[in-house]
């Protein structure tokens, strides 16, 4: 009796599989749109980085007297409103009203868009790694007549960027999750491929196996993190 | 070699050097003692710029520092900090050869060569290729030595060099100090080293109330103070 059950639900297991992926080639839906999650997020995290980057120079600069009051203001004012609203109505936005005449690749605005976000809590993560560099750190490379550029990028920089690398990774985790709301701006991430396939076939399938790739890429990104974290930490071990 | 004109400092309301005046001669080491909040450190550091005096000008050399100049200048001054300020992030050979290769002074071969005789010279050779955290306190400050002394400095300031030491480690530094000092090198030391003052500094500077208070030969000094408050910070720290 049991048997015959187990037999029924392998067979409808086999059967579900088939539909979801198999038939219609459908796991290559899944894999573009896997491709696109992680392009999107990669050419999101370079935006992101630079700037990020530019804009925690321009605050750290200012706080240190430089006469920039005027780009210290447009660096407030940007971390301001992209951390003061949701991320969801700034890909809106910039799909539908920004570029809403324009025809570019859905690629280049939801990178764009996600970079865009990024940026301000990068720029907040990269300043407080360069504040939590001693100061003593800067000033002994002043000494010894080093510029402020040069001591910046040889001695305060390289040590902000190992303190903020966790910091740092979990943005950009945050960030491979957040792009799965692509799909509102008609944009082909894993996420919309797998509710694609959803909405044909009515199966928890496709949307498991999206939750798994996505925990998988994840777990990926913390074991790189530990095995960099661990390499970094030789100048503090010797 | 070093020329102090009415030099003042100010952090908004607060007064921490009032029209300090004095100069340094080529090959002097000058001992400046004072209770905490004198202005020593600040007076130092004003020298080298990394504190930007309110008022007042100091001559290097004959060259007034200004903030054009002061770049070029620091080469020509070596510091050595209370708490070394190594960079954490480069081994010790590197940390002594930054600054020549950067500012493009030597070759790669010669900053080498040059750092490693510096090394031998404060007894660390072995260390070449560690990290900074490994080293001890007393290491430490002599590998910031080694490195203010890679630049070919004509004068070194030293602010509290052995203050943030145990202190079985003081006498590795003083020693260094010391063979500098008797070397020629023109030194200005903040420390509270009575011994290394009276063995060998020049000039001893007594400050107290934003400026220098008094001024002697430390034997003189020390042992027969002119000021009423020079008397009774000598009791106080010697208590």
């Amino acid at each position: 009796m049991v048997g015959v059950y187990m037999s029924a639900w392998f067979s409808d297991l086999a059967d579900q599989f088939y539909r979801n992926f198999i038939f219609e080639d459908r796991y290559r839906w899944l894999l573009q749109g896997l491709a696109n999650t992680l392009q999107m997020t990669l050419f999101a995290g370079m935006i992101g980085i630079l700037i990020g980057l530019v804009l925690s120079l321009i605050r750290v600069l200012h706080k240190s007297g430089a006469k920039i009051g005027f780009l210290n203001a447009f660096a407030n004012a940007y971390i301001t409103v992209i951390r003061g609203t949701p991320v969801m109505v700034q890909i809106l936005i910039i799909n539908f009203v920004i570029f809403a005449s324009i025809p570019v690749s859905k690629l280049l605005v939801a990178s764009l868009a996600f970079g865009i976000n990024s940026g301000a809590y990068v720029a907040e993560i990269f300043r407080a790694g360069i504040n939590s560099v001693d100061a003593g750190q800067a000033e002994a490379a002043r000494s010894l007549g080093l510029s402020y550029g040069q001591s910046m990028r040889l001695i305060v920089l390289p040590q902000a960027v190992k303190n903020v690398l966790p910091a740092m990774f979990n943005e950009f985790i945050t960030l491979l999750k957040e792009t799965s709301i692509a799909g509102y701006i008609a944009f082909t991430d894993l996420t919309r491929a797998g509710n694609n396939i959803r909405t044909l076939t009515f199966s928890a399938m496709p949307l498991l196996l999206v939750a798994l790739i996505y925990l998988i890429i994840v777990m990926f990104m913390t074991f790189i993190l530990r095995r960099l974290e661990r390499r970094l930490a030789s100048s503090d071990r010797g | 070699m070093i020329e102090v004109n009415g030099l003042t400092k100010h952090y908004g309301d607060l007064v921490v050097l009032e029209d300090v005046s004095f100069t340094v001669e080529k090959g002097e080491t000058i001992s400046i003692i004072g209770p905490s909040g004198s202005g020593k450190s600040t007076l130092l550091r004003c020298i080298n710029r990394l504190e930007t005096p309110t008022a007042g000008e100091i001559k290097i050399n004959g060259e007034v520092v200004t903030e054009k100049n002061v770049n070029r200048l620091r080469r020509s001054m070596g510091m050595v900090f209370q708490h070394f300020n190594l960079f954490n992030n480069l081994k010790v050979i590197d940390n002594i050869t930054l600054a020549p290769l950067t500012l493009k002074m030597m070759g790669k071969a010669e900053a080498e060569k040059n750092a490693m005789a510096l090394l031998e010279r404060v007894g660390l050779a072995e260390k070449r290729d560690v990290y900074p955290s490994t080293l001890s306190g007393g290491q430490k400050q002599r590998v910031a030595i080694a490195r203010a002394l890679a630049m070919g400095p004509d004068i070194m300031l030293f602010d509290e060099p052995t203050s943030a030491l145990d202190p079985e480690m003081v006498g590795e530094v003083l020693d260094v100090m010391r063979q500098l000092s008797d070397a020629g090198m023109t030194m200005l030391v903040v420390s509270h080293e009575m011994g290394f003052a009276k063995a060998a500094a020049n000039r001893m500077f007594f400050m107290d109330d934003k400026k220098i208070l008094e001024e002697g030969e430390p034997s003189v000094l020390l042992t027969n103070p002119k000021e009423e408050r020079t008397k009774l910070f000598l009791q106080s720290v010697r208590r």
